[in-house]
């Protein structure tokens, strides 16, 4: 019920928020680089700008589902490519099964009700949400070029180019900023939580994970709650998070796993992922500090390389030449030291590293020319183009299962 | 107790043979000399010095179920309780571990733990201890019952104090919860009987968590009243009702007496009641005179008289003690704060950090852990009595370590059954030194 009574708000929030807005985006963006402080009001969403005016109602037959294009929350949720009928845009929409949700329902439905309350551009936002018999639908600006993971996935296996890195990492960090600045802690920042829209607009979702140290009327120095629903974001997690101990953790996490996101993007897989959660951790406590793999650092991933011979495909092999071959900015590689600072005292803060010299060579350049370093990859604009392929294989099965049946006789 | 009389006198043979009772008892003690058939007539085993070998750090690698085992917390009357983490989710965990032939020899010990399961099962409370799981060893004739991780008790913070007592603001964030907590046990129908510091654990955070439901009752959800007949609670904690034998009592205003102790304690560092045997003791509650000390506010000596009033149909519900001024009162903080005191065994770990480090080492690089036993736990959950669900604890010498190149974790029947049997002579020194120095305090159970 509540659920529908927040979908209700969202929708009332989207409607209240109807003045135009001309200035483009990318503007803003830089303007707010400039001016760290500058609130809130004044930044409204790519996807806003674009589409204003327009409504998203919580009505079911207003959207088309097309085809799944992601999972969420460790496969319980699907997120579907679809089509608002009435302005004929192209929408996400992300569906979870209520009856076989096997957690909390307070989960989701705090990362709905803590969405709606932040509004900034880098941070993904929900249309509108309602209950359909039991599956509950969340509906979203779709973000063509999907997320850093698959963007890894589709094409940059040994990482993106350093230029992509900076102006994903700016966003990022420009959404974590406005988050801290509200007194949450988000917890779960990895590539698959960073969603990139066709225009190059980096978004932060996955606030399912998130902790509002503000308790009570009281802002938290510490926290000490330990995410035990997150497996799937472990390698993310901050040693001083996973210490568990008394000293517990605070906002600079964060910056940790924005460490981890920066390995991430650059090598192409996580650091630690190639080990069990267990050791990962006594990684982690003993002090192991991930780097980005290229040729001035190639003599650490020797031993993983070793390691890893017993599995020698083409594509690994390709990226160990790009291992060796490329080089990252000495930039790059001191503010990716600087957030995976194991004193939480030294590391800096979001602010702080907005403020970081690796950022210059991008400082007048607007995010709109991500796509471009994002090439070959394409982003998802076409409803007709991609998706028909996709259910095409699904028509050929369901031929091929037909002419199965219909060639081979049932003898008993 | 009985164990620590067997430990072997010099610290050196300690480590070299300190054999656990536990293991002596489920083996055969020839099996231990295995390689030395000479010494299987002897009573007395002799060792040369040069046998005698120091080895400082050695980590038994043990798993129960997903668990992976660390450091003794604490002892409790039923067994040892200890830090475990959950290797899927790495989340800290404690593990009570009850052996059934220790439970047999404490009156109503295998109904009592029964009991508690039955009963936490079905509590979630903020200031109610939470059970994740409860696993059994058929073999071993253990059980095993996952809990929250805590980082202390009350009790144990109160005597790392000179003056055993809290702060008053910091005492009355505590006696708050308490009174939350012990309000969701009653709306559920539950009788603690046995509320006092040492059963009142803290989290990192902070968080009060009443534990030991062990002597708990659970009133019958048709029952009129909440009458009760037995308590089986803590001497000192104990109403005049209970002292002077009664039949029936109401078993709500036993849990707000114990509170009503437990706050007198940690305020004022005494007991309103004491004496030097059971009997003077029960003899000074039946006559029920207390003196609460002078430096004690007004409002807090109200509340405690209210909450010690020695009949129970005038002493206070839990419902007056809400409303009482000092439990609304916002309590300055003038004095600094108890912190959780380091672990006794570490004392320099402020912090109280995972101990289950060692065995992570041990687990994926193996370097130092020469030696090391196998330990085999048939584990199954308790309930559902699911068999072949095994835990194998895998330690690994140097040969074995090279083999397997660092790929510990090993879940494998065969293996786990044919070495079932094998020696398990050493590497309990370390479990052991604990146990004797942490015995005599601090328990989370």
């Amino acid at each position: 019920m509540s659920l529908l009574n927040c979908a209700r708000a969202a929708n009332e929030n989207k409607t209240s928020k109807k003045k135009p807005e001309s200035k483009p985006l990318d503007a803003q963006n830089d303007k707010s680089l400039k001016q760290k402080n500058s609130k809130s009001d004044q930044k409204v969403s790519n996807e806003m700008s674009n589409q204003v005016g327009i409504q998203y109602l919580p009505i079911c037959h207003h959207y088309e589902l097309s085809v799944v294009i992601g999972k969420g929350h460790s496969g319980s949720s699907s997120i579907f490519l679809a089509k608002h009928l009435p302005t004929a845009s192209l929408i996400a929409i992300k569906k979870i099964n209520v009856e076989v949700w096997d957690r909390e329902l307070s989960y989701i439905q705090n990362e709905i009700i803590l969405t709606q309350q932040l509004s900034h551009p880098n941070i993904l936002q929900l249309h509108c949400s309602f209950v359909k018999g039991h599956e509950l639908w969340i509906v979203m600006p779709l973000m063509a070029f999907g997320s850093c993971r698959d963007l890894i996935h589709a094409y940059f296996n040994s990482g993106l180019p350093e230029q992509a890195i900076l102006f994903i990492l700016r966003d990022v960090l420009l959404a974590v900023e406005y988050i801290h600045q509200r007194g949450i802690i988000h917890r779960g920042i990895k590539a698959s939580h960073v969603l990139i829209s066709k225009n190059g607009q980096v978004c932060l979702t996955g606030l399912h994970n998130s902790y509002n140290t503000i308790q009570n009327g009281k802002k938290l120095r510490k926290v000490h709650d330990f995410p035990i629903h997150s497996v799937d974001c472990l390698q993310s997690f901050s040693p001083e998070l996973l210490h568990q101990n008394l000293a517990g953790y605070n906002f600079k996490s964060d910056i940790y796993s924005i460490g981890i996101l920066i390995c991430e993007l650059a090598n192409g897989q996580s650091p630690f992922s190639d080990m069990p959660a267990t050791q990962m951790l006594l990684e982690k406590l003993n002090g192991t500090k991930p780097k980005l793999a290229d040729s001035t650092t190639v003599g650490d991933f020797i031993i993983d390389d070793d390691g890893n011979d017993d599995q020698p495909g083409t594509t690994q092999e390709r990226a160990d030449v790009i291992f060796f071959k490329r080089t990252f900015s000495q930039n790059l590689h001191e503010f990716t030291s600087e957030c995976l600072e194991l004193d939480v005292v030294k590391r800096p803060s979001a602010t702080q590293l907005l403020n970081h010299s690796v950022f210059k060579s991008i400082k007048n350049r607007p995010s709109s020319s991500l796509p471009s370093l994002l090439q070959p990859v394409t982003p998802l604009t076409d409803l007709a183009k991609v998706p028909r392929d996709l259910s095409a294989e699904e028509d050929d099965f369901t031929r091929k299962m037909s002419e199965v049946s219909m060639q081979e006789d049932w003898t008993f | 107790m009985e164990e620590e009389e067997l430990v072997p006198g010099s610290d050196l043979f300690q480590d070299e043979i300190a054999f656990d009772q536990e293991e002596l008892i489920d083996l055969n003690p020839m099996d231990i000399f295995d390689d030395d058939g000479d010494l299987h007539d002897l009573v007395i085993h002799r060792f040369e010095s040069d046998q005698v070998v120091y080895q400082p750090h050695r980590h038994k690698v043990k798993l129960i179920g997903k668990y992976l085992m660390g450091e003794i917390l604490g002892e409790g009357s039923y067994g040892k309780v200890k830090e475990v983490l959950d290797t899927e989710t790495l989340c800290r965990r404690a593990v009570k571990i009850l052996k059934r032939r220790k439970l047999r020899k404490i009156p109503n010990g295998e109904q009592n733990v029964q009991r508690e399961i039955q009963l936490l099962k079905r509590l979630h409370h903020r200031n109610v201890i939470q059970l994740k799981d409860v696993m059994y060893n058929e073999e071993k004739q253990k059980m095993y019952i996952i809990m929250e991780y805590c980082a202390s008790e009350l009790q144990e913070m109160l005597e790392s104090v000179p003056s055993k007592k809290f702060p008053i603001w910091q005492a009355h964030g505590y006696f708050c919860q308490l009174i939350d907590g012990l309000e969701y046990l009653h709306s559920h129908g539950i009788v603690h009987k046995d509320i006092k510091p040492g059963n009142l654990l803290v989290t990192n955070d902070e968080t009060l968590k009443i534990t030991d439901l062990g002597v708990a009752e659970a009133l019958d959800i048709f029952a009129n009243s909440d009458e009760c007949r037995t308590s089986q609670g803590s001497p000192a904690f104990q109403p005049p009702e209970i002292a002077n034998g009664l039949n029936t009592f109401s078993g709500f205003k036993v849990d707000v007496w114990s509170s009503g102790v437990t706050l007198y304690n940690i305020t004022t560092g005494k007991y309103p009641f004491e004496g030097d045997n059971i009997y003077k003791l029960f003899e000074n509650i039946g006559k029920g005179v207390y003196t609460i000390p002078d430096d004690v506010s007004e409002l807090l000596a109200d509340l405690l008289k209210g909450m010690l009033a020695y009949e129970s149909d005038v002493r206070y519900t839990l419902q007056q003690i809400r409303q009482h001024p000092w439990f609304i009162k916002q309590h300055p903080r003038v004095l600094e704060r108890v912190l959780i005191p380091p672990r006794q065994d570490d004392p320099e770990d402020i912090l109280r950090s995972m101990t289950v480090i060692g065995c992570l080492s041990a687990m994926h690089y193996g370097n130092d852990e020469a030696g090391q036993e196998e330990d085999i736990a048939m584990v199954s959950d308790y309930q559902n009595a699911i068999s072949g669900q095994d835990a194998v604890c895998a330690n690994h010498d140097h040969e074995e370590l090279k083999g397997n190149s660092g790929q510990n974790i090993v879940v494998d029947n065969e293996h786990s059954q044919a070495s079932a049997t094998a020696p398990q002579a050493n590497g309990k020194s370390k479990s052991k030194k604990n146990s004797k120095s942490k015995f005599s305090s601090c328990k989370q159970s």
